[in-house]
């Protein structure tokens, strides 16, 4: 058992505890000199050390090179599952030492103001809700999945896909996929200064671009109204 | 120390076996010691483009596991002064050899020339991952359609998450007549996705399937429309602010690539 480290099994997982926390180092050193597992589920707790995506890659791999499976990882109170093989370029929010949830969006804990989804999933969005800022422009291929609002500085280009809970704001063309209130809610919005996309989604709605549509160079905004999808002037 | 250039593009077919072999022959033309690799293993062309496929005893897969040395594998233009190429396989795929194998061999080959240009096959594969390995810097070639450009900033967004420098662009198989009656994309649309500095643009030619056919790099082909443009690359790429020339019908889109080349701080 290494230094600093507590198990605990609870349940069918085994949690381990870095205490006292310390930084990336330090945990990598703890985890590194594990005593060798049987592939036992790992629910790993960092404490308040946030974790950027690539760093979620090396844990991975570290405990599965120590024979344990890496199943979900806990940080200051909230459950993320891990990433798996795919890789997003670049530490996505690791100035803010966010990453970003590579699972569906669950839904928001408690009921709060706003339109309930279909089938009952979905409880609107809260007021204060994180916001994910990324530059762009996002290329095709790239793809962010978070649990809150997603702003992105510059255009998002086709075959590139933003998936958010909250709103979709994009400062610049939107050519690619958009995906607002992933978690059922219909009163999430998407905008861009230039909204041409292949495809848009708010919650379990889609529009498709119109055939021959570039786009006007205005800001628009795509919010749901009577049932559907609506384009409207900002 | 020589450069390390990828020549890439996600998209098969727009142009990077010819835009490898033109480059590097139009470098060595103007006095450079070029090196060009095929990382296509299995699939290699630049030998054939080349029209060197009769001279290779040796392979990248040799030289990778030691079967022979470097020197012997690289085989050498007899038309242009420092000019070598070294053939990938055809007999393997692209398993048989590995990023770091690459990379090493790559380094070495730029000890001894001024630029390596190496030759990476169509996807973003083990192929792909490997010739990417090898290099510093890249070149991204698309061809002026949606699916080519689709790929390539798939590409330049895989290449960016790395520690190599911006590519640069190069337009190939521009049809000017097709571009002004609006049925092909023009460099505007090309560049607010793609947003990277433009290297060149080539125009279609017909001269390019003769070249390949037998064996002989359009720069080597004075009437080449082609092969004149890529010379013009090729200097460009030297650093000299080179400008159009007048063969060229000013329209439009050349004019807006032309100041974009022209004001490029290369």
């Amino acid at each position: 058992m290494g230094e600093g480290l507590a198990l605990l099994q609870v349940g069918s997982h085994l949690v381990m505890r870095v205490s006292p926390p310390g930084g990336w180092e330090s945990l990598v050193a703890t985890l590194r000199d594990l005593v060798e597992g049987r592939g036992e589920e790992v629910v790993l707790d960092t404490g308040p050390l946030a974790l950027t995506v690539h760093q979620l890659v090396e844990l991975e791999r570290i405990l599965s090179s120590r024979g344990y499976r890496l199943v979900r990882v806990v940080h200051g109170g909230e459950e993320r599952p891990p990433f798996p093989r795919r890789r997003l370029p670049g530490p996505v929010g690791a100035e803010t030492g966010q990453g970003v949830s590579e699972g569906e969006p669950r839904p928001a804990p408690r009921a709060g103001p706003g339109e309930t989804g279909p089938r009952g999933r979905g409880r609107g969005r809260e007021a204060g809700e994180r916001t994910l800022v990324r530059r762009g422009p996002l290329r095709s291929g790239q793809v962010i999945r978070y649990r809150g609002n997603v702003v992105i500085l510059g255009d998002v280009n086709p075959g590139a896909q933003v998936v958010a809970t909250g709103d979709v704001i994009v400062l610049g063309a939107l050519r690619g996929l958009a995906h607002a209130g992933a978690d059922g809610s219909r009163s999430a919005v998407v905008a861009a200064l230039r909204l041409c996309p292949t495809q848009l989604r708010i919650a379990d709605l889609i529009r498709r671009a119109p055939e021959g549509d570039r786009g006007r160079l205005q800001p628009e905004l795509a919010r749901v109204r009577d049932g559907e999808i609506v384009v409207e002037g900002l | 120390m020589g450069e390390v250039w990828v020549i890439t593009s996600g998209k098969g077919g727009v142009g990077k076996t010819t835009a490898t072999a033109n480059l590097g022959t139009g470098l060595a033309l103007l006095g450079k010691r070029v090196a060009l690799v095929d990382a296509d293993i299995g699939l290699r062309n630049l030998d054939v483009v080349m029209g060197l496929e009769n001279r290779i005893v040796y392979d990248l897969v040799d030289v990778a596991e030691g079967y022979c040395r470097l020197r012997q594998a690289l085989v050498k233009d007899k038309r242009v002064e420092g000019l070598y190429l070294l053939p990938a396989a055809q007999t393997k795929d692209k398993t048989a050899v590995s990023p770091e194998q690459m990379r090493s061999l790559c380094q070495e080959l730029a000890r001894e020339f001024d630029y390596v240009l190496v030759d990476s096959p169509a996807g973003i594969e083990q192929g792909f991952r490997n010739a990417v390995a090898a290099a510093e810097k890249a070149i991204i070639v698309t061809t002026p359609e949606v699916a080519a450009v689709r790929d390539a900033d798939r590409v330049i967004g895989i290449l960016e998450a790395t520690e190599m420098a911006p590519p640069l662009l190069l337009i190939n198989r521009v049809r000017g007549d097709m571009v002004r009656r609006g049925d092909m994309m023009n460099l505007d649309d090309m560049v607010e996705v793609l947003a990277i500095e433009v290297l060149g643009a080539i125009p279609e030619d017909e001269q390019i399937i003769v070249s390949t056919n037998r064996g002989e790099p359009a720069v080597l082909v004075p009437h080449s429309r082609a092969g004149h443009a890529f010379r013009l690359v090729c200097r460009r790429l030297l650093g000299e602010n080179v400008s159009l020339p007048n063969v060229w019908e000013p329209d439009g889109w050349l004019l807006k690539l032309r100041r974009l080349i022209g004001a490029g701080s290369r």
